[in-house]
């Protein structure tokens, strides 16, 4: 047994080393031969060999062009914050700073402070912002700029910045990504740099696929995404927060007695109890909430006495508005995972004038479908991975597994040349639910299906609905192409 | 965006010019290699919350290194081993908890079917779906193995590194790099051939 052992160890080598691409080709010979009887190493080979081969065939992703704005504007402001504190010549660093301010953008003074408050853990009060703006460093330090002796730069210690009056009363918003504005009653929309003050009374806007961070002071921090607008007030007792459409989701510190935390949506106004929890308005003026972490209360604004309590892991669907409705939402679980890290054990259905019925829901079966249905189309089997689709589309209670489902088929029935199939898909993909995140793809894919079939005049409104929604979109030339070829 | 900005300088003048504390030059060279940097830390870590953060880091490293680069290599093998000093910096630091608080959103424990509906966001239809999603597959076993092996695997094997690549950011020896790639190497293979998806994606048949 040892014999054989030390025998296999010489082959573990050998795989290895063609890993490693070091073998000789008399190796090489005797490693093929033992591949022949040893499924072990051979499986261990090959399944490397896939990996390293899968791993370099996928493109490499291009950076967004927000994205390198925004962290372009952040190290401009470190790095000048850095040099400041650290220089002995402030003058050169001055020219610099105006130089990079002449090339990026007039935000170099705004950057430097936001510099400064993002290296605090905590909102800084006003007087450690000021404690931070005079604690210039007057030692001598190694001045990282090339001297210029035509230069005389005095030595002496730099004047402090004079302190800014900080005007927020609620809080700071920081752009993590996109774009969004800042809409004050009487004065023009404002676009949120890294860092802006957030006024009571302030709506916060933001732009397709944007992501916006709120801090209130020993409140709560919020992420607002999917064009959400936000309307943020302070109430007799506390925060009061007016969502009208996208999602919100908070952390909400613990407050003490008689202090609320209040949370509009269409449909009706959620106390918050609990910590952590997600609310949604939905394009189709539906609205959920979902609970990781303690317990939320919401009340019919027709009428107080309907509460409602959702609590940990709960779900909740709401549709105050429709009184026939049985309103049944299921989020993806995997959309709860990425909020929540954990599964919801409950969904619960909310009907006006009945008591709101609790169950369990098992997320299970429709995601084994989508992953069968992948399965299919991978594997070569388009058909059945369409029939697996209209399954979903017929049977799954979720609009948005359905619509998934349909923009899915489309998609795969566009590919096969099955215009008329496409269409068909892609329409009741668009009747299913409103935006949603491949609702752009779903315009182009439409249109493009509709001019293979000579169905011009039909086209033209997929392509103009694209246009009007999504100007900046990256498909722009493809169905500016498209309007040229066919409609034009 | 200035007609100046836009003009094409050599990199080893900008290099030149960050080295006397030019901030122009230092922007200039940002923006023009910024997109080969994300490539690389996309490829790396995925769809990552901390994405912009680790650029980010990328660059002040490259600032604050500024001075010691010689020009022995070209900038973007530089630039590339900043990039995998980030990585590894990262990977070893992301606490694979469940979510706690909003700052720690990290998609770094985003399984890949979320993943998946995040790249459909994308809608960008050239990216083919199959080759996406298997890579997306392979973060998830990468996850798995320990920060050494992780960075030894991808560095050498898919990358194409050397083993001395590989040991001046794993700050150890050609050795125990070696030594790490093989138990990486298995413990890959292992936990793959349990994805049967995975196993489909990259063409292997499943025991």
């Amino acid at each position: 047994m040892k014999f054989a052992e030390d025998n296999h160890d010489r082959f573990d080598e050998l795989v290895d080393m063609a890993l490693d691409g070091t073998l000789s080709s008399d190796q090489s010979k005797e490693l093929d031969l033992h591949l022949q009887g040893c499924r072990a190493c051979f499986d261990l080979l090959k399944t490397m060999e896939s990996a390293t081969l899968a791993w370099k065939a996928v493109p490499d992703e291009e950076i967004d062009p927000a994205l390198r704005e925004a962290v372009g504007d952040r190290l401009v402001a470190e790095i000048i914050a850095t040099n400041q504190s650290e220089s002995t010549k402030p003058f050169r660093a001055i020219q610099s700073w105006v130089k990079a301010v002449a090339i990026l953008a007039p935000l170099a003074a705004a950057a430097v402070i936001a510099f400064v408050l993002m290296t605090r853990s905590e909102l800084p009060t006003n007087d450690n912002f000021n404690e931070q703006l005079t604690s210039v460093s007057t030692s001598p330090t190694e001045n990282r700029a090339a001297s210029d002796s035509t230069q005389a730069v005095p030595r002496t210690v730099p004047q402090a910045i004079p302190p800014i009056e900080r005007q927020h009363e609620l809080g700071l918003s920081r752009l993590l990504s996109g774009r969004a504005v800042i809409m004050r009653p009487g004065k023009k929309p404002a676009t949120i740099t890294d860092l802006s003050d957030l006024l009571p009374g302030d709506v916060v806007a933001l732009k397709q696929d944007s992501r916006v961070e709120i801090s209130i002071p020993d409140t709560a921090k919020l992420l607002l995404s999917k064009n959400a607008v936000l309307e943020l007030n302070r109430g007799k007792k506390g925060i009061v927060l007016d969502i009208k459409r996208g999602e919100l989701a908070a952390e909400v510190k613990s407050r003490k007695a008689g202090q609320e935390f209040l949370v509009n949506t269409p449909a009706g106004q959620v106390e918050i109890v609990g910590t952590i929890f997600l609310v949604r308005v939905l394009p189709t003026a539906e609205v959920e909430v979902a609970v990781a972490m303690g317990t939320v209360v919401i009340r019919d604004p027709a009428d107080e006495r309907n509460l409602v309590a959702v609590k940990e892991g709960e779900i909740m669907a709401l549709d105050w508005s429709n009184p026939l409705a049985n309103h049944l939402t299921i989020k993806r679980k995997t959309d709860l995972l990425r909020l929540f890290g954990r599964e919801p054990t409950k969904v619960a259905t909310v009907k006006r004038g009945s008591a709101p019925k609790t169950t369990s829901i098992d997320l299970n079966g429709f995601e084994k479908l989508f992953d069968e249905a992948v399965t299919m189309r991978k594997s070569g089997r388009p058909q059945e991975a369409l029939n697996i689709y209209e399954t979903i589309a017929q049977t799954a209670p979720l609009k948005a597994l359905r619509a998934e489902a349909a923009f899915t088929m489309g998609q795969l029935r566009f590919n096969r040349g099955d215009f008329a199939g496409a269409e068909r898909d892609l329409a009741l993909h668009h009747t299913l639910l409103g935006k949603t995140p491949y609702h752009a793809m779903s315009l182009f894919y439409l249109a493009e299906a509709r001019c293979r079939q000579g169905k011009n005049q039909a086209a033209h409104e997929p392509v103009r609905e694209f246009l009007n929604s999504y100007p900046n979109h990256k498909l722009v030339p493809r169905v500016e192409a498209l309007k040229k070829n066919c409609l034009d | 965006m200035t007609s100046i900005s836009e003009m094409k300088v050599p990199v080893d003048e900008l290099v030149n010019g960050i080295k006397s504390g030019d901030h122009v030059a230092f922007t200039r060279l940002y923006r023009e290699f910024a997109g080969f940097a994300y490539a690389i830390l996309r490829r790396h870590l995925g769809l990552s919350h901390h994405l912009e953060d680790l650029l980010q880091q990328v660059f002040l490293k490259v600032y604050r290194e500024t001075p010691e680069f010689r020009g022995d290599r070209p900038f973007r093998a530089w630039l590339r081993r900043a990039c995998y000093f980030v990585i590894y910096d990262h990977i070893r630091s992301v606490k694979k908890t469940t979510f706690e608080s909003l700052d720690a959103i990290d998609s770094d424990n985003i399984i890949y079917k979320q993943a998946l509906i995040d790249d459909r966001k994308t809608d960008n239809p050239e990216h083919s779906l199959m080759e996406v999603e298997t890579l997306k597959r392979l973060h998830v076993i990468l996850n798995k193995l320990s920060p050494e092996k992780r960075m030894a695997l991808v560095m050498h094997d898919f990358e194409g590194h050397t083993m001395g690549e590989v040991a001046e950011i794993l700050e150890c020896s050609k050795f125990t790099v070696r030594t790490r790639l093989v138990r990486a190497r298995r413990e890959f293979a292992n936990k793959a051939k349990k994805d049967k998806a995975l196993m489909q994606c990259l063409g292997r048949s499943v025991a």
